[in-house]
């Protein structure tokens, strides 16, 4: 149970449409998984609960915390959701800067380490509301690697990146990965990551389905 | 103190306090020592230069709490709401302490009653924590950039008035006046402090409800033009509406009078004058000129276009000019609005309601028609030239005409002033002040024999030739 993400009939209701509908997934530490659908299946809130961050009918534990009733989000959790922007008036390691703080876990040189990891010159003093999609892509997934998670929660993680990045990418959650990080990707681009996951989940109309490979 | 915020204050934040400590510094030198607030550092203009900028500072703060990324990082809303809160506690602090170290000793030394003065600087202090607890609450609720400061701006703004007794005649406000009514009287009797302590109940029950409620994304949004529009109405409403009223010292007793200065006509042809029209027209133009830059710079919708079949892209083209006017016009309605309610209330306290009714649907009409033409035209010019551009011509249009009522009137500058409609009332003003006092309702007959009601319509007529011209000159241009 506390190496494990559990929802049990997990359903969410927004204007009178069922964007999840009663989701029930058993997800063992350690492990990519991928999650595919068109815009609008389902596929943001399904992460955005187990991120806790709507709240849902059904139960919720990741790695042995109940989110529903504790109405907290997962210890050690990285997460790039679709509003990737931070603070555009700051540079990237400025953003970063301010995120580590709240944890206080971490210091300059971890904070530097993500930002090279992922691409990006920690020197960089220009604020990011200059940067390209890609780059904010990029400063997105620093700070969701920056404090060695336990667990990633990737909303459409590859948005923006160009082939070379997209395989660095691939390069960063395998290292993730061998570190045994539990990684969620939810994406439309399917061809992106499906290469790397143990498993895969086809979501659509809030139903998500365990996808058979052949 | 630092260990007690979850952000650090960065060089920006102690920029934006100490401009503001220096504007406090130079309006104390320049203010009248007659002003019974000053002799406790409070004074009208103080209040709103100080509010304005713990405005500023909460919502600049508050940017770094409302991100998911930060949110998660707490590990649950219950240590969020608390780091919050404590941050909170400490940056208000940090901003209001000069201001009270100043209350402090302005008012001992005054009144040489070290007990009352404390217990006014506590109430005002308890005051201003709550409000910033209910700013926060408000911004992780809207999950929308500025939102909450335009939000308490807003309520603000009215609070001020209201303090003044300028909407409703009753002893009341929410936000502004408890603690600066104290400070004025300078004597604390039982029922003030009851009346204090009903304020802060009433303000700790708020805050402490909406901390209460789900944050953004669960909440109903307003559509997104509404959205914009209801953000740019802080920049035309209430800052127009406060300064205007502050510049001038004006006391409601005439309604037209009210009304001339919402219009940006001055009351008198000399600086104050001068500094009506910047403050009232410049944030109007500001405000249109945001909304419709935010309207037509959807990239995302040009470059879907350019793949489309070309047939396609004119209908696309007219759709979006129609939504541009509609939404402009809607948008335009809302300043308006805000403002010409503002004088409504102000002018029902001087007369019977009938006339007040009549004379608003006068200026309704003739202001939301105003507001049309100037919209309409900008929006077509902004979406085919550089919309800094239009702002530039538009404000010198509109300022330069208005301008123009002040010099020598020739056949020329009268004739140039029928044309601008913005101007028609500063027009009116300088050739027949008396035939408005009298006859609010034939607002312009002295100028052309137009109704209200025909200014409309000929107002209509030139936003469709404007429409008209636009599409004609979208069809040939190479802009997309």
């Amino acid at each position: 149970m506390d190496n494990k993400i559990i929802l049990r009939n997990v359903s969410k209701q927004i204007k009178g449409k069922e964007v999840l509908s009663h989701v029930d997934l058993e997800l063992d530490s350690g492990r990519i998984y991928g999650f595919f659908g068109r815009n609008g299946s389902g596929k943001t809130m399904l992460l955005r609960a187990i991120a806790g961050l709507i709240r849902v009918r059904g139960k919720v534990i990741v790695f042995g915390k109940n989110l529903s009733k504790e109405d907290a989000f997962p210890d050690q959790m990285g997460l790039i959701i679709e509003k990737t922007e931070l603070w555009p008036q700051y540079s990237a390691m400025e953003n970063l800067d301010l995120l580590a703080r709240i944890r206080n876990e971490i210091g300059e040189e971890e904070m530097r380490e993500a930002l090279e990891r992922v691409g990006l010159d920690p020197e960089d003093k220009r604020p990011i509301r200059t940067y390209s999609m890609g780059m904010r892509q990029k400063l997105a997934l620093a700070q969701a690697i920056m404090e060695s998670p336990r667990l990633l929660l990737l909303d459409e993680p590859t948005n923006g990146l160009d082939d070379d990045a997209v395989e660095l990418f691939r390069k960063i959650m395998q290292e993730e990965q061998q570190r045994g990080c539990t990684i969620l990707i939810a994406t439309h681009q399917k061809e992106d990551v499906a290469g790397l996951c143990s498993r895969t989940f086809r979501v659509a109309e809030g139903k998500c389905r365990e996808e058979v490979r052949g | 103190m630092k260990k007690h915020m979850a952000f650090p204050l960065r060089a920006k934040d102690l920029w934006l306090i100490c401009g503001v400590y220096a504007l406090y510094l130079i309006i104390l030198q320049l203010s009248s020592p007659r002003d019974i607030g000053l002799r406790y550092g409070i004074s009208g203009a103080l209040h709103i230069i100080l509010l304005l900028g713990f405005l500023v500072f909460q919502d600049s703060r508050n940017r770094l709490f409302s991100h998911e990324y930060s949110l998660v990082r707490f590990g649950s809303r219950k240590a969020f709401r608390r780091a919050r809160n404590v941050s909170l506690l400490a940056e208000t602090l940090i901003y209001w302490l000069p201001h009270c170290v100043f209350l402090l000793t302005a008012g001992i030394t005054v009144r040489k009653d070290a007990g009352t003065v404390i217990v006014l600087t506590f109430f005002w202090l308890l005051d201003l924590i709550l409000l910033a607890v209910m700013m926060s609450a408000a911004d992780m609720l809207l999950f929308r950039r500025h939102g909450s400061a335009l939000l308490f701006g807003l309520l603000l703004s009215l609070d001020y008035l209201q303090a003044m007794e300028m909407l409703f005649s009753i002893d009341f406000s929410l936000f502004y006046g408890t603690s600066l009514r104290l400070f004025h009287k300078g004597t604390v009797t039982a029922q003030d402090l009851i009346l204090a302590a009903v304020c802060l109940a009433i303000k700790a029950g708020l805050a402490f409800w909406l901390q209460r409620l789900p944050e953004g994304g669960q909440r109903k949004r307003l559509a997104p033009w509404l959205r914009s529009s209801l953000r740019r109405v802080w920049i035309g409403f209430p800052l127009g509406a406060i300064l205007a009223l502050w510049w001038n010292r004006y006391s409601p007793g005439s309604l037209e009078g009210l009304w001339l200065l919402s219009f940006g006509m001055p009351i008198a042809e000399d600086l104050s004058g001068f500094l009506m029209i910047l403050v009232n027209t410049l944030p109007f133009l500001m405000a249109c000129f945001l909304f419709v830059a935010d309207q037509s710079n959807d990239r995302t919708a040009v470059n879907i276009l350019s793949v489309v079949r070309e047939g396609t892209r004119r209908i696309w083209w007219r759709r979006r000019q129609l939504l541009l006017l509609v939404s402009g016009a809607g948008y335009a309605l809302m300043i308006l609005l805000g403002e010409t309610i503002t004088g409504y209330l102000f002018g029902l306290r001087s007369m019977n309601i009938g006339r007040a009714a009549a004379i608003l649907r006068d200026l309704l009409c003739t202001k939301a028609a105003v507001g049309f033409v100037l919209l309409s035209a900008s929006s077509i010019l902004c979406l085919l030239l550089d919309a800094r551009l239009v702002f530039l011509l538009v404000s010198a249009i509109s300022m330069g005409a208005q301008l123009l009522a002040f010099g020598p009137r020739t056949a020329f500058t009268t004739a140039a002033l029928r044309i601008l409609l913005p101007c028609r009332a500063s027009l009116l003003l300088h050739e027949e002040p008396a035939a408005m006092l009298d006859f609010s309702a034939w607002f312009y007959r002295g100028i052309d024999g137009l109704h209200p009601e025909m200014t409309a319509v000929y107002s209509g007529i030139c936003a469709l030739i404007l429409f008209g011209v636009g599409l004609k000159l979208a069809d040939s241009a190479d802009f997309l």
